[in-house]
């Protein structure tokens, strides 16, 4: 499939699929414009990746993986019909509640518009460079590539010419669907790019209407624009880096995690399930992040003493989707025998954490100074994380007990994380951190900038509910 | 305390704002990249990205495609190895260059051949040169003289690239 008969399929599938899987877990398009086209593309793009996983896993030959998302969305249409009589009878549909009908906010919808316009420019200026080089060349869309010329026979012994072929793999998926609907690996050296740039997009629609659900539209446009003027978004904007898919799950998984905690409404912890779930299927990092998440907890709970915890309790299927991605990825990696290099399977023959007690002495200083440079960079976003510290000590007695405290406590956890991770890194650090360091953290910035807005928010003028998340 | 947090959420806001003084030049640079994109052939894009020009390319998909088990070896003599992993120093400099060319030629031509590796001086190229594999390596050659390769034995040279930069494939025949 050629020309611009392959472009509408390579958008419709993942948008088809996405918008009945929205409207299966309760979200509408008229709970804000920008949230459902952000879990839109979220939600597709996963279901897509798990088709995809499906088809290889039934041997299905790849000329007929393009109509898979249509069919899918078929079929899911069908059952709800079946099952729930019409869409409106999905449980937690009436608790996700509408916007209201303020005053026109037309200033803030060309903001984002505007925004959205800058994304989509940035990423087109990917179409004059061919996906080779860096880790989109050599991780991401080789996989791609693998998965459809060497599977099944030949894929475990190809993964020799990968650098980390243990990686998560929702962004090969992408990719290869890609190369599939356009009719091969040869076929195209920059649409494979395309459904994972669609995630910096999503990323930046989502991030505004979170943030509008928490602040003025003037306020929610200055912290946006971090994002939009973050030099490491550019460079995601261009590529098929899958850094920029974990912020977008992430993101998601919070702000979900947070709307629902403090309204109920079901629509969103299932988003927020699903971010999760995106997230962890993206890359490694989330398994640090969803560690951190559990850490904080049991210190939530013990400073917390006897008392609940306020706020609705999320049942045990909130996980389900998340494990069924770390499972899969697990059995996957052992089934083709892949191993993390941090886990020894590197030159030094070490683990991280042996690495980690030889080298803490020399590196940590080291990372401390690149943490204060970060921060300190006026050409960053990354005093995000400082003052989302901040404002956390200062507000520790409000903060402590409401909703916001699990994803502020366990987001810093995960930021300091990422650089013990650099501490137990067998490669030369300096290396290291020129490579990855900035791409890495900016993982978790879209949410604290979310976090810092939320906290902020409370003081701040409300807006009047309307284009924005899920209301109350 | 309501102030203090006011004056956060300006001071942020502001920031945020002051940022977007930065993104006309990503943009403008975005719009050019577009425009060269959507306007010059895939060909040309690949040349400008890799330095491998397409009859180069075509060649080497044709014996690929031809017979399956080859071996691809880019190599520049030029060494650097030692240094390569500080992107300051410029005596590892040729060394990053051969990477570069190695990845991007191996991303581009997979999964023909699948069998991509890369050396930076002869030592590693002759280490590459197996004689159970006689006949079946191909060496991207970086080397910018006009001598012959010779390490590890005979090789047949198959195509010669002046543009834009010197590149010959040789077919490495065996050990004398």
């Amino acid at each position: 499939m050629t020309g611009l008969l392959g472009v509408l399929v390579l958008a419709a599938g993942p948008l088809c699929l996405g918008a009945v899987a929205a409207r299966a877990i309760g979200l509408r398009w008229a709970d804000g414009l920008w949230h459902h086209a952000a879990a839109v593309w979220l939600l597709g793009c996963l279901g897509l990746g798990a088709l995809v996983q499906l088809a290889l896993e039934l041997h299905v030959p790849p000329g007929w993986w393009w109509p898979l998302p249509f069919a899918a969305a078929a079929l899911l249409h069908a059952s709800m019909r079946l099952c729930a009589g019409a869409a409106a009878d999905v449980p937690g549909a009436q608790a996700a509640g509408r916007p209201g009908r303020g005053a026109s906010s037309a200033g803030w919808h060309a903001f984002v518009l505007l925004g959205a316009g800058a994304v989509v420019l940035l990423a087109a200026g990917a179409l004059d460079r061919p996906c080779l080089e860096g880790d989109e060349g050599n991780i991401w869309s080789l996989k791609a590539k693998s998965l459809l010329a060497d599977w099944p026979d030949a894929f475990a012994a190809a993964q020799v010419h990968n650098l980390h072929p243990d990686y998560p793999q929702l962004d090969p998926l992408l990719q290869a669907w890609t190369y599939a609907v356009l009719g091969g690996v040869e076929q195209t050296l920059v649409a494979n790019r395309w459904l994972v740039q669609g995630a910096a997009l999503g990323l930046w629609l989502l991030l505004c209407a979170a943030l509008r659900r928490q602040l003025p539209a003037w306020a929610a446009a200055g912290f946006a624009a971090v994002l939009l003027g973050e030099p490491v978004f550019h460079e995601l904007c261009r590529t098929a880096y899958a850094d920029g898919m974990v912020a977008f799950g992430l993101l998601a998984a919070v702000h979900g995690f947070v709307g629902w905690r403090s309204s109920g409404a079901q629509p969103l912890l299932r988003l927020a399930s699903g971010g999760l779930a995106f997230a962890l299927w993206s890359k490694n990092e989330p398994l640090l992040y969803v560690g951190c998440l559990g850490l904080a907890a049991v210190l939530l709970r013990l400073g917390a003493g006897p008392r609940p915890s306020p706020g609705p309790r999320a049942r045990l299927w909130w996980w389900g989707p998340s494990l069924l991605v770390v499972a899969t990825t697990m059995l996957w990696n052992r089934r083709h025998g892949l191993h993390s290099d941090l886990l020894g399977h590197n030159p030094t023959g070490k683990s991280m954490f042996v690495l980690l007690v030889e080298q803490w002495r020399e590196r940590v200083p080291v990372l401390l100074g690149e943490a204060w440079s970060a921060v300190c960079s006026p050409q960053h976003g990354h005093a995000g994380f400082a003052a989302l510290l901040l404002v956390a000590v200062v507000r520790l007695r409000r903060l402590v007990g409401g909703a916001l405290a699990l994803p502020t406590l366990a987001l810093l956890g995960s930021w300091v994380g990422l650089h013990v991770v650099y501490v137990g890194s067998f490669l030369p650090l300096r290396f290291h951190l020129d490579t990855s360091y900035l791409r890495v953290t900016f993982q978790l910035l879209p949410a604290a900038l979310f976090l810092l807005a939320a906290q902020l928010g409370a003081v701040a003028p409300r807006p009047a509910p309307r284009d924005t998340a899920v209301a109350p | 305390m309501a102030w203090g947090r006011r004056l956060v959420l300006g001071l942020a806001a502001a920031f945020g704002l002051w940022r977007l003084t930065a993104l006309p030049a990503p943009l403008a640079e975005a719009a050019a990249a577009a425009a060269r994109g959507l306007t010059s052939p895939a060909e040309e894009r690949v040349q400008r990205a890799t330095g491998l020009g397409p009859e180069l390319v075509a060649r080497l998909r044709a014996l690929a495609a031809a017979e399956p088990g080859l071996r691809l070896v880019f190599y520049s003599p030029y060494g650097g190895a030692s240094f390569e992993l500080d992107a300051q120093d410029p005596r590892g400099e040729p060394a990053r260059q051969t990477r570069i060319l190695f990845e991007r030629g191996k991303n581009l031509l997979y999964p023909k051949p699948r069998d991509a590796h890369f050396a930076r001086d002869a030592g590693e190229l002759l280490a590459l040169l197996s004689p159970e594999l006689a006949g079946r390596v191909l060496v991207v050659d970086g080397t910018q003289g006009p001598e012959p390769l010779t390490v590890g034995g005979a090789h047949e040279l198959l195509h010669d690239q002046a543009m834009p930069v010197r590149l010959r494939l040789w077919r490495w025949q065996g050990a004398r």
